[in-house]
């Protein structure tokens, strides 16, 4: 059961901070676009 | 809490780190104003030379008076002596310094241009001068309240080095802010990017500061309370302790906050030549809620070993328990939180270090069919990486604070983290670097900065595999 919750917290904190970076770049992408004002 | 000092060394603490540390932040700019060649900028840096010289005399006056409160038991005698000594030649060069600057401003002002080459040059000598003599007086001033440094160390404890370098690395985000928030300030009122650039890179390299002064912290805690300090200097209250370290913590995130917004800022111009008016009032706003946090934390901080600045009416728990960051720790001892974020650790130096070896790698002769504008686009995801890896190395450093801190690689990693992490802004910053065309080989300057910041993570990254291994 330990191993469980062990899995499924690494796997939610690990995708949330991911998802996180993930739209950061995405936006600064846009800026080095010249896009995002 | 009383911000406001009410006794003199109390004033004499707060006032005598403009001259020394503010200082160092004074020259950055002056020199950053020198690189550019803009005049507005060298006017503002003559401008706060002499400002720092206007400080000296408060702080020759408070020093006197608080001649007299050293009479705390346990110091020496004599024990300011030298600290006296010195202070009058670097006051005698602080003044000789703003005297200079404010003639040489005087002069720009009337001729409408700024400061003839020699002049600056002639400044930029005084006050480095200065510096050097500040250095000393700086240090022979906190060792006089500070007996508890000269404890040697012994084998199984924690070394009073960490103390010392607490001591004197707290003073940089702290006064760094209050120059920052001067230059953002100047340069949206004059509309100059020059100083608003510069206050950017103040607010980034004051973040990364941060997360090295709340590591030292957390070792000079150890040191002063395993084993207790001895009377008269100990023992050192932990409540106090926990007071300042849960302050020092929000600080950590208001730090990672301001430097990250204006990190982007520093990315943007790169591309866009011009930077986001709403997002450097972002800043602005980050760097004095910032700033008004980390002043009650070096409020409190001051409060655990200085007795003479404890005002009467100051209301402290005894209970150390009471308070968030002992909290934390019994959480993240817990395999069900410590394991994700170390997880997220693991990841972050990935994306630090895959952007590091890729800018690096460019910048050495490799994919030199990009421009260098093109591979600098990475530099976010290294950016994120850091920022990412401070909050989870600081989570995973609370875990077990002690055996960290005593572990033989971990002096090297804090060492090299925020020279990689400051040097890194260099990147963004040169214009010759960022002018590389499709085909062109970076410029020498580009590849010595690239060879120390490649360096500087793979000490960072090594010294992190090697902690559980290399015990003092």
């Amino acid at each position: 059961m330990v191993a469980l919750k062990l899995w499924a917290m690494t796997v939610v904190v690990v995708a949330v901070v991911a998802c996180l970076v993930l739209f950061a770049v995405n936006r600064l992408n846009k800026v080095a676009d010249g896009g995002e004002k | 809490m009383h911000l406001i000092p009410d006794t003199w060394p109390h004033f004499h603490m707060l006032v005598s780190v403009f001259p020394s540390v503010g200082l160092i932040f004074a020259i950055g700019l002056f020199i950053a104003a020198m690189v550019t060649n803009n005049a507005p900028t060298q006017r503002l840096g003559l401008f706060v030379f002499g400002g720092l010289a206007v400080l000296g005399v408060p702080t020759w006056l408070s020093g006197i008076y608080s001649e007299s409160a050293m009479t705390r038991p346990g110091i020496p005698e004599g024990e300011g002596a030298a600290h006296t000594f010195w202070a009058y030649a670097a006051l005698a060069f602080l003044f000789l310094t703003g005297i200079t600057a404010l003639l040489v401003l005087w002069r720009a002002i009337k001729s409408g241009t700024g400061p003839s080459k020699n002049m600056q040059h002639l400044t930029l000598g005084l006050a480095l001068f200065t510096l050097l003599n500040m250095i000393i007086v700086g240090e022979m001033g906190w060792e006089i309240s500070h007996q508890e440094l000269k404890i040697p160390y012994v084998y199984g404890n924690t070394s009073q080095v960490w103390s010392h370098i607490h001591i004197i690395i707290n003073h940089f985000p702290t006064v760094g802010f209050c120059f920052g928030l001067f230059f953002l300030v100047v340069g949206l009122v004059q509309k100059n990017v020059v100083m608003e650039r510069s206050a950017l890179v103040v607010f980034v390299c004051c973040a990364v500061l941060g997360a090295t002064t709340y590591v030292t912290g957390a070792s000079a805690m150890w040191a002063l309370t395993s084993p207790p300090i001895p009377a008269p200097f100990g023992p050192i209250s932990q409540a106090r302790i926990n007071a300042h370290r849960d302050f020092a913590l929000l600080t950590l995130f208001g730090l990672a906050f301001t430097g990250v917004t204006a990190w982007i800022e520093i990315y943007r111009y790169r591309y866009q030549h011009r930077f986001s008016q709403k997002t450097l009032y972002v800043v602005l706003g980050l760097a004095v809620i910032t700033f008004l946090i980390m002043a009650e934390t070096g409020h409190r901080g001051g409060l655990i070993n200085h007795p003479e600045i404890r005002a009467a009416g100051d209301a402290m728990t005894q209970d150390a328990a009471t308070f968030l960051s002992p909290q934390i720790e019994i959480l993240i001892n817990n395999i069900i939180y410590f394991v994700p974020w170390q997880t997220v650790h693991f990841f972050g130096y990935t994306a630090v270090f895959a952007t590091v070896f890729v800018v690096s790698l460019r910048i050495f002769g490799v994919w030199k069919s990009m421009p260098f504008s093109a591979v600098h686009r990475i530099i976010p995801l290294g950016v994120f990486g850091v920022a990412a890896n401070v909050f989870t190395g600081m989570l995973m450093l609370m875990a077990d604070t002690s055996r960290y801190v005593n572990e033989a690689a971990f002096w090297p990693k804090m060492f090299f983290l925020p020279i990689g992490a400051i040097a890194v802004l260099y990147f963004s910053l040169s214009d010759r670097l960022w002018a590389t065309k499709a085909g062109e080989s970076a410029p020498m300057q580009a590849k010595w900065v690239a060879a120390l910041v490649l360096f500087s993570w793979t000490v960072v990254i090594m010294g992190g595999r090697l902690l559980p291994y290399l015990f003092v």
